[in-house]
């Protein structure tokens, strides 16, 4: 057990971190605050026990990355910035009626139709992305739980490149699709355009080709950890279960790059 | 990965195959109106970056070259005195005494020693006042027309940046002098095909109902709605169909005709409730909300009862019959609650009386006296009745509501159509700026028109027997549940026209929060008519005929939206015109919104003057004169006072 605890560790200081001296830590309410501590085993330990959760930031010192990543989350509803009225999201239920919902909490609510066809979308789309880096890039994909709304799919590099590759890479991946994704606000947020997703927002990571002036730039979660505001765990999905649920799958495998047989 | 490559290789390997991918597709895409509203065919507006990264990335020398020409720049490696002819035109400046920085992307002209930037340049060459374009408020649309000239089309776009989407082959082709589609930028409003309807003549529809026992009120005691848009039901409403025998017995009546007309598709609506829809990706229910507008005194409520004398006769509620499809007549509201109260119809087990737990469709009717009065309850804190109404007009879902007293209250698939009047001392009023934009007001149809001589005793009465045979045919034919579909040519005429038409109007920013939904009014339109009809296909015949409609909407729109009265804006629209043909007589040139809005009399502020115009040019009072410059790229969008406005070719 412990052997396969240093393992999983081994792998996500391997695959993900970038820039090792400095970590992000996130508070109960979700928000993050960067910590200039080393990752170090202990630390990602109290990460896969939830007794911390921590955060990776993107960008190496050097402004390179390891893995580009694409943060699937369900979309909620927002206001009209003009009329400050809200603009419902609806789902259309089996027997044609649409309904208003806020997905990010009908995906946890009790309408077994919604919550499944829900994550039908997030798996889809997921497999969708991770199916196209491994065709246009060949390279190591993983999709996980994020503990809170929606999926990751981690495409890893295999070694730290620079970030307006990585950049470059990732917009190339949803470009591939012939304006099927669109920006919805900024230059990393994008939506798909049929209504087989219409729930789902993609935003793009890494964000800067540079780290910003005394920053660090934009960060990510690392995966198997607890999210502070939901308490959920996250992890890595099992892309052979069925369509519709989200199962765990063993992570030392899904990590080395050799478990994602649905993609 | 098994022959490991170089790092270097790799990142050339994934450069190109990310290269190869298209991925700058990406950076176009984005539309930004409710997606609901976009027509499957439609989606075309794409964000570029933005105008500022557009409009830094020319130069100076980039910007002589476009907007001055005088002669070609010699750069060389000289990125200071490059010298050229002075870019002012009033400047001949044959011997060069001008020079461009490329460093800071300035000019000197050490003639005349003026100076400026690429801005300025633009400014002459789109007769901007130089340098009043900087304080005047017109730096905004100087940056559009250099967005234009360099081929890109900027829309304004309501909470976000404008958009900027390159312009086709067709509308960058500068060697068409007269574009046969005017483009909209801006504020430059397009130029529909719409004709204009014009106001009929009252003594004529008046004296059918002559009659000698009549007394006649002079109808000058209400110049406001003098000259309220009017609709030519009788070009567009088909013989032997309902709404014609509606409207031909109604019409004998001294009101407005257009009240009737509405009314009679609201008739339409009711029989037909879910049952027949207009496919759309939320597909489109045929209930209307109609005010009916006028003064106080015109007989509003009046025009209601030959109305409700129909329903009654054709469309009879049963209050027990879970399966009725008549229509219940219901009284104004006191909250949100007794509304959702009266659309819950609980089924109960004949055997037993035990309600069943299930709920039976209602098709309702919303009476309301007087909007004001609506408006005053839905504004109590803590009122849900504005959201509900808009629930009910939207009409997709059953409400269901929880309270712990009264336990479940539900009301399953509502099918609402409700009618109130108002006054249009009160309207504005009471549309507050807030409720325009609240997605509230603009669910309404403001039903106004010329009115008649008014009767004072007497007159003709209104028999609706056989309205009401018609409308049992209408509601037998809707029994068989349906979505009706455009075909292609009626789908094509109306992408034209949502394109051409409502795009532009939704993108704009400064445009009415009224007409924001009124592609949906348009669409409900179109699906009545072809309820009318009985026809399981919109044609284009229809689409044609119920477009016609348009005009005189954005004009009820336009009116209440602009705190103008009707015959304000009747008298800044003839200023405007006035205005046009002046500058045209002094200039030789048709003049641009900025120039029109200069000329006309101050007293009507500029943003309501741009807004008329924008109206004008909507209904095709005015159209874009076509650019005879010859200069490069395109100009300044000019207007001219509309002479083709033949039905026959609109949006042919």
């Amino acid at each position: 057990m412990k052997d396969q605890q240093n393992e999983i560790i081994d792998l996500l200081a391997k695959r993900f971190i970038a820039r090792p001296d400095v970590h992000a830590e996130q508070w109960n309410n979700g928000g993050w605050s960067p910590k200039e501590v080393p990752f170090g085993r202990k630390l990602l330990q109290s990460h896969l026990d939830g007794k911390a959760t921590l955060g990776h930031y993107m960008l190496s010192e050097e402004d390179e990355c390891k893995l580009f990543a694409f943060d699937l989350d369900l979309d909620k509803p927002t206001k009209d910035r003009n009329s400050g009225m809200v603009i419902p999201i609806y789902y259309r239920l089996d027997d044609g009626t649409a309904i208003p919902i806020n997905p990010r909490e009908a995906w946890y609510g009790d309408n077994q139709e919604i919550v499944a066809g829900l994550t039908l979308e997030l798996r889809s789309l997921a497999e969708i992305l991770a199916l196209r880096v491994r065709t246009m890039f060949d390279l190591d994909v993983a999709v996980a739980f994020s503990g809170n709304k929606g999926l990751h799919v981690y495409a890893f590099l295999g070694m730290p490149l620079p970030a307006e590759l990585a950049i470059e890479m990732s917009n190339a991946v949803l470009g591939s699709f012939n304006e099927m994704f669109y920006a919805t606000d900024g230059k990393n947020f994008y939506k798909h355009r049929s209504p087989a997703f219409e729930h789902v927002t993609v935003e793009t990571f890494p964000k800067q080709a540079k780290r910003p002036n005394g920053g660090y730039g934009n960060l990510m979660k690392l995966p198997l950890g607890k999210d502070s505001r939901t308490g959920h765990k996250g992890f890595f999905v099992d892309l052979d279960a069925p369509d519709d649920v989200l199962q765990s799958t063993d992570p030392i495998p899904t990590l080395k790059g050799m478990a994602v047989q649905g993609v | 990965m098994s022959n490991q490559p170089t790092r270097a290789e790799l990142i050339d390997t994934y450069r190109a195959k990310a290269r190869e991918s298209q991925g700058s597709k990406l950076k176009k895409p984005v539309p930004v109106w409710d997606d609901d509203l976009i027509p499957s065919t439609g989606d075309k507006a794409y964000v570029h970056d933005d105008i500022d990264t557009l409009l830094d990335s020319v130069g100076i020398v980039q910007a002589y070259r476009l907007w001055c020409g005088k002669m070609e720049p010699i750069e060389g490696s000289r990125t200071e005195s490059v010298m050229v002819s002075c870019p002012i035109p009033g400047h001949q400046d044959d011997n060069p005494s001008a020079w461009l920085n490329t460093d800071k992307d300035v000019w000197h002209c050490g003639a005349c020693s003026e100076g400026g930037d690429k801005f300025d340049i633009a400014a002459y060459s789109n007769d901007y006042n130089v340098p009043g374009y900087k304080t005047d408020g017109s730096f905004p649309d100087l940056r559009r027309d250099m967005a234009y000239d360099l081929g890109y089309r900027v829309t304004p776009a309501i909470g976000t940046a404008d958009i900027v989407t390159p312009l086709t082959e067709d509308e960058s082709d500068d060697e068409d002098p007269e574009p046969a589609e005017p483009i909209f930028a801006g504020d430059k409003a397009p130029a529909p095909n719409l004709q204009v309807v014009q106001v009929p003549d009252t003594d004529k529809l008046a004296s059918a109902t002559a009659d000698a026992s009549i007394i006649e009120i002079p109808t000058d005691y209400n110049a406001e709605i003098e000259i309220a848009p009017s609709i030519e039901w009788p070009d567009i409403v088909t013989e032997g169909t309902f709404l014609r025998e509606w409207m031909e017995t109604c019409s004998v009546d001294d009101l407005p005709e257009e009240y009737y007309f509405w009314l009679g598709l609201m008739a339409l609506g009711l029989a037909t409730g879910h049952d027949v829809v207009l496919d759309d990706r939320m597909p489109v229910k045929a209930n209307l909300f109609v005010c009916l507008f006028g003064p106080s005194g015109i007989g509003k409520s009046r025009a209601t009862y030959p109305f409700r004398r129909l329903l009654s006769e054709a469309l009879p509620y049963d209050a027990v019959d879970p399966y009725s499809t008549g229509v219940h007549q219901m009284a104004q509201p006191g909250s949100a609650e007794g509304l959702l109260e009266s659309f819950s119809k609980p089924i109960v087990d004949p055997m037993t009386n035990v309600p069943s737990g299930q709920y039976a469709i209602v098709r309702g009717l919303l009476n309301i006296a007087e909007l004001s009065s609506l408006m005053g309850r839905a504004a109590r804190t803590g009122s849900t009745l504005r959201p509900l109404m808009i629930e009910l007009y939207d009409a997709n879902s059953s409400i269901q509501e929880v309270t712990v007293g009264r336990g479940v209250r539900k009301a399953e698939k509502p099918f609402c159509s409700t009618i109130t009047t108002t006054q249009p001392k009160v309207v504005r009023d009471v549309l507050a700026k807030g409720d325009a934009e609240s997605g509230f007001a603009n669910r309404w149809i403001f039903a106004m028109g010329p009115p008649k001589k008014l009767v004072a005793i007497g007159g003709a009465s209104i028999d609706v027997s056989e309205s009401a045979r018609l409308l049992i045919q209408i509601r037998t034919w809707t029994s068989q549940k349906r979505a009706i579909r455009m075909d292609d040519e009626a789908l094509a005429v109306w992408t034209k026209f949502f394109d051409r038409t409502l795009v532009p109007l939704k993108m704009d920013a400064e445009s009415s929060g009224l007409v924001a939904r009124c592609d949906l009014t348009m669409k409900k339109a179109i699906l009545l008519f072809a309820i009318n009809e009985k026809a399981s296909v919109v044609t284009k015949d229809i689409v044609e005929r119920a477009l016609t409609l348009w005009p005189y909407l954005a004009k009820t729109y336009s009116m209440l939206d602009s705190s103008l009265g009707t015959g304000e804006f009747d008298e800044c629209a003839e200023a405007i015109l006035a205005s046009i043909a002046r500058l045209h007589r002094s200039t030789k040139k048709w003049p641009t919104v900025y120039q029109i809005s200069r000329a006309v009399p101050r007293r009507f502020g500029r943003d309501v003057v741009e807004r008329v115009i924008k109206t004008m040019a909507a209904i095709n009072e005015i159209s874009v004169a076509p650019d005879v410059s010859g200069k490069r790229g395109r100009n300044a969008v000019r207007y001219k006072p509309a002479t083709d406005s033949d039905p026959a070719t609109a949006y042919k």
